[in-house]
């Protein structure tokens, strides 16, 4: 049970550098989740704070400790990996006493302690085997218990649910979850998964290439990501990106939105089809520019459909749909915007979250007003958003995230 | 303590600030360095005990006799020359001749390349056929063939001197050669065998589609991919024609004999007053060509070992 | 058609017909021969006086036979445990980020390259009473140090451990090297979080863990150990006397030297069933493991 505090944390190896400028403040009893794709860097900063390796620069302190320079052994964390890392001739019970016998722990004191762990976690049939003969899932649990019976100041979770399927990873999900609900100890965790990120995380750190692209509230970071990456990478299907141009000064601006050249009324695709759409009420005035080319973000969940318009600052358009895709609880539409959609961020289509019984079929044209308060927009060129700092809080989030640091 | 946790006091706790946290550090930082130096000093210890036979058999076969009396095993020579060398290889006396181990350098090269290009040769063939030209029982076939690596030799010794008196090959060279492809054999097509398991299928698929026939594809596309696992192979077999000895000392004769044998002669059965650096320097000759080839190529030196060692 | 398409079918198995020829008659023939002749009275050359079994008994009671079956024992089991003890020591080492580490090995490595033969010149000369590693001591100032091992029949045999164990222990530390390498990170990783010193991790975690190489590494220095023939020859020439005589060196001066083949022959299929005990089980279990994947 600790407070953790990354500051300024760079690593290298041999020249290049891996992890840029990390800054990280995490409170106690907080589920941290650092997620990414591939090679961000998230387990090099999880090793680094579990001793395993060294801080080129920067500082790691748990409970106002500084503790970089520490073992991983004397800085009382206790870690899940992703292969489980049992010790293959051990049985379960030695396995999770372990750590408590290197620390001196009577035995009649460590089989209690481990008996207590095995009974929290479900595994007291296990206890004599050894972990050849586990399943994924025991042998997850198992090395949760190894984990949880040092009772440490600070959990560590390393990608531990990537090698379960789809169910067993959903079921110790809400498990992991609970246990943290009840001990209250501080957790960071790693994943490449943003669903596992978004449902289980107090605070999420989005990481990317070395650097942290945002920190923030699930829904801070679902709601108001801070740049194009956050954008797309959390949520699925991902937030819809429409290329526009800023047009106009102070109370005149809006954005003209190309719509593509297939517009129902030019059939031939002759025409640009240029919408207008009013500004995002959230955009900071002073990025306001003429000319300024942007991003439109809205996420498939944010339009309504139907020819009256719903209150607020709404954006209106209409257009034909290309395919639909029914989920179960919903249908997804893809409009297709045709060249003038596609840049690095998007094909050129726009998904659309449709009520289940909607009954659009591919060619019917729909009348949709984009949720402009929920919106989002983004520089083009160098992906940040644009919106005011004090708008990144939305009205009803978390209260605490208004002084949430974000890298930008 | 965690509000709800389950073991409120089971583990002892250590209590860190600042400078507990010192303490730690620099005692672990000391006692990490007195086991780098522990670790440095053994590694050294034990490279000069592997060293020292090979810098004793150079020094030594440097060294004249006198001085050999007088000085120590790792006393360096006072005025090395290669006399004794020279001696050895062309002068001394091995059993009834007096011309020293240039023959029977010689001999194993005779001996030596036929073994292994014959070895090689039909071990890739056999390596091809086994995994790619799959037919019921070819694993058993492998199994047979694989046998030849864990034979004593000396259960062979008998009938093998009978069977080449036979055939009139007693004493040769070809007799020789004969024997080190036989046993080779069983190496070689493990090697390849084991090699070409991982090549895939497909390649093969592909190419008979393309009308490729058995020998196209191994000429073709099998052999240019195989220069990794036939180099372990050459190298594999070199070394230990090469360095046999029983097979020489049982089935050569007199003046086609290998290097080997005349080396034992030479040390072991020559009479008269004990030239030890004309030993030496025999050794060295014996010795060179298998230590150049592992200098050269130690990598795949190493790879055939690994994969001899684990079985199919 | 069908007879090229027959042809075709019996390429491959041409192919590979010289290699079974040979193997057939070089290995599983000549192992019938060996073991029809001790069967026999056979002397100086191949005869088909048949005696059945009667040569083994002989052989038993043989008391160079026994000398030499005694030697292997002490010789084996010592040459197998020190050059697994040492090669997993090297392994350990060399297993800690070392610089130097290709430069090291290259070294471990090279006596495998070399003859038996020249190992056994050389350390006879390095082990020599008068002249080897006796006169280097004393003459580091140790006057009373004594080293004549190789001239004593009780210890000679230790000559021979010596010399084998630095030619092979190179070979052990490779097999153990690549099994530490092929190591989970992750488990040691564990471990040290758990806080466990490095020597604990080794103890208790790494070396349990090696267990299979383990079992590998006795296999195969267990075969070398029953073939060494030319170590001996070259080293002690089975002497002094008859001390350091191997069950290899009695079947080859049994046969060819006191022209007593019968019994020679029963000798080595007293090895060949050593070879056997050893690796039949073990390839077998082997072989099961592997079934499965295969």
């Amino acid at each position: 049970m600790a407070g953790l505090t990354i500051r300024g944390a760079r690593k290298d190896y041999g020249r290049t550098r891996v992890l840029h400028e990390i800054d990280v403040d995490v409170a106690d009893g907080e589920f941290l989740v650092l997620v990414g794709p591939s090679g961000c860097g998230k387990s090099t900063l999880l090793n680094m704070i579990a001793g395993l390796e060294t801080v080129t620069e920067g500082s790691i302190l748990i409970d106002d400790v500084v503790v970089d320079k520490l073992d991983p052994a004397d800085r009382d964390i206790a870690m899940v990996f992703q292969s489980y890392a049992l010790y293959p001739t051990m049985t379960v019970a030695k396995n999770i006493a372990f750590g408590l016998e290197m620390r001196g722990v009577a035995k009649a004191e460590r089989a209690k302690a481990v008996e207590r762990v095995a009974k929290l976690l479900q595994i007291e049939p296990l206890l004599n085997r050894k972990p050849a003969q586990l399943s994924g899932g025991q042998r997850q649990r198992v090395a949760m218990g190894r984990a949880l019976v040092r009772d440490p100041k600070i959990f560590l979770f390393d990608e531990p649910l990537s090698n379960l399927d789809a169910k067993l990873r959903v079921e110790m999900r809400t498990e992991i979850k609970k246990l943290h609900a009840r001990l209250g100890t501080t957790i960071v965790y790693v994943t490449h998964d943003q669903i596992e990120a978004m449902t289980m995380a107090t605070r999420i750190a989005v990481m990317n290439g070395g650097y942290l692209q945002q920190l923030g509230t699930p829904k801070q970071i679902y709601d108001r990501p801070a740049n194009v990456f956050v954008a797309t990478f959390m949520g699925s299907p991902p937030m819809n990106l429409l290329p526009a141009t800023v047009r106009g000064e102070g109370v005149e601006a809006h954005l003209e939105v190309a719509l593509g050249r297939d517009g129902p009324t030019d059939p031939a695709g002759t025409v640009a089809r240029i919408a207008r759409a009013p500004l995002p009420p959230n955009v900071a005035p002073e990025q306001v520019r003429d000319g300024r080319s942007v991003l439109l973000g809205l996420r498939p969940e944010w339009f309504s459909e139907g020819t009256t318009a719903p209150p607020g600052p709404v954006w209106s358009f209409s257009h034909p749909v290309e395919v639909t895709e029914p989920t179960g609880p919903d249908v997804m539409a893809l409009l297709s915007f045709g060249e003038a959609g596609i840049t690095e961020h998007g094909n050129g289509e726009l998904t659309v979250r449709l009520d289940a019984d909607h009954g659009a079929r591919p060619g019917d044209v729909l009348h949709l007003h984009a949720d402009l308060a929920k919106a989002s927009l983004f520089d083009a060129e160098s992906g940040q958003s644009l919106l005011r700092p004090s708008a990144r809080t939305l009205p009803g989030a978390d209260d605490d995230s208004a002084a949430s640091a974000d890298a930008a | 303590m965690s509000a709800g946790a389950p073991f409120p006091e089971s583990v002892p706790r250590r209590v860190l600030d600042a400078d507990a946290v010192d303490t730690l550090v620099r005692r672990r930082a000391r006692s990490h360095r007195i086991g780098r130096w522990v670790i440095h000093a053994l590694l050294l210890i034990l490279a000069a005990f592997f060293l020292m036979p090979l810098v004793v058999m150079v020094m030594t076969s440097l060294k004249s006799m006198p001085e050999i009396r007088t000085g120590t095993l790792l006393s360096l020579p006072q005025a090395p020359n290669l006399d004794a060398w020279r001696s050895a290889w062309s002068e001394a006396c091995i059993s009834i001749s007096c011309e020293g181990l240039s023959g029977n350098f010689v001999n194993s090269f005779i001996i030596v390349i036929p073994s292994v290009v014959l070895s090689v040769g039909f071990g890739a063939l056999n390596g091809y056929v086994l995994t790619k030209w799959r037919f019921p029982g070819a694993n058993f076939v492998f199994g047979l063939l694989l046998f030849g690596c864990f034979i004593p030799f000396q259960i062979v010794l008998i009938p093998m001197a009978s069977t080449l008196g036979f055939l009139g090959l007693s004493g040769s060279y070809a007799g020789l050669v004969l024997v080190h492809f036989v046993y080779g054999i069983s190496f070689t097509t493990l090697f390849f065998r084991n090699f070409y398991v991982s090549v895939p299928d497909d390649l093969m698929k592909s190419a008979k589609i393309d009308g490729a026939g058995f020998w196209a594809i191994f000429v073709r596309i099998l052999l240019p991919l195989s220069w990794p696992i036939v180099i372990v192979s050459v190298i594999w077999q070199f070394t230990n024609v090469w360095n046999d000895f029983l097979f020489g000392v049982s089935f050569a004769a007199g003046d086609a004999q290998p290097v080997t044998v005349a080396l034992n002669n030479l040390v072991n059965t020559s009479t008269g007053v004990k030239l030890y650096n004309v030993d030496m320097a025999g050794a060295v000759i014996a010795a060179l060509p298998t230590i150049l080839v592992y200098v050269v190529a130690g990598r795949y030196f190493m790879r055939g070992l690994m994969s001899g060692a684990v079985k199919g | 058609m069908r007879s090229s398409a027959r042809l075709r079918r019996a390429l491959p198995l041409a192919v590979l017909s010289p290699s079974l020829l040979v193997i057939a008659v070089g290995v599983y023939g000549f192992i019938a021969f060996t073991i029809v002749v001790s069967f026999t009275r056979a002397k100086m050359f191949p005869n088909w006086d048949w005696v059945g079994l009667r040569q083994y008994p002989r052989l038993f009671g043989n008391s160079r036979w026994e000398t030499a079956v005694d030697n292997m024992l002490v010789f084996g089991s010592l040459y197998i445990l020190a050059s697994s003890v040492l090669g997993l020591a090297m392994a350990i080492l060399l297993d800690q980020k070392i610089r130097a580490e290709g430069v090291l090995r290259t070294i471990y490595l090279y006596p495998l390259a070399l003859s038996f033969i020249v190992t056994g010149v050389v350390w006879q000369w390095i082990l020599n009473p008068g002249l080897g590693i006796q006169k280097m001591v004393r003459s580091w100032g140790f006057e009373t140090f004594e080293l004549r091992w190789i001239t004593d029949p009780d210890l000679a045999i230790y000559c021979i451990v010596l010399a084998g164990v630095w030619q092979v222990a190179g070979f052990s530390m490779a097999m153990f090297l690549s099994g530490l390498r092929g190591m989970n990170e992750e488990v040691v990783s564990a471990a040290r979080i758990d806080g466990a010193p490095m020597w604990r991790i080794y103890q208790r975690v790494i070396i349990p863990a090696l267990r299979p190489v383990f079992l590998t590494a006795f296999v195969v220095q267990a075969h070398l150990a029953i073939k060494s023939y030319d170590l001996v020859v070259a080293l002690t020439q089975g002497g002094p006397g008859l001390a350091t005589q191997l069950p290899s060196t009695f079947m080859y001066s049994t046969t060819f030297t006191r022209n007593d083949m019968g019994l020679g022959a029963a000798s080595a299929v007293m090895m060949l069933l050593a070879v056997a005990a050893i690796m039949v089980p073990y390839l077998y279990s082997e072989l099961r493991a592997e079934r499965p994947a295969s």
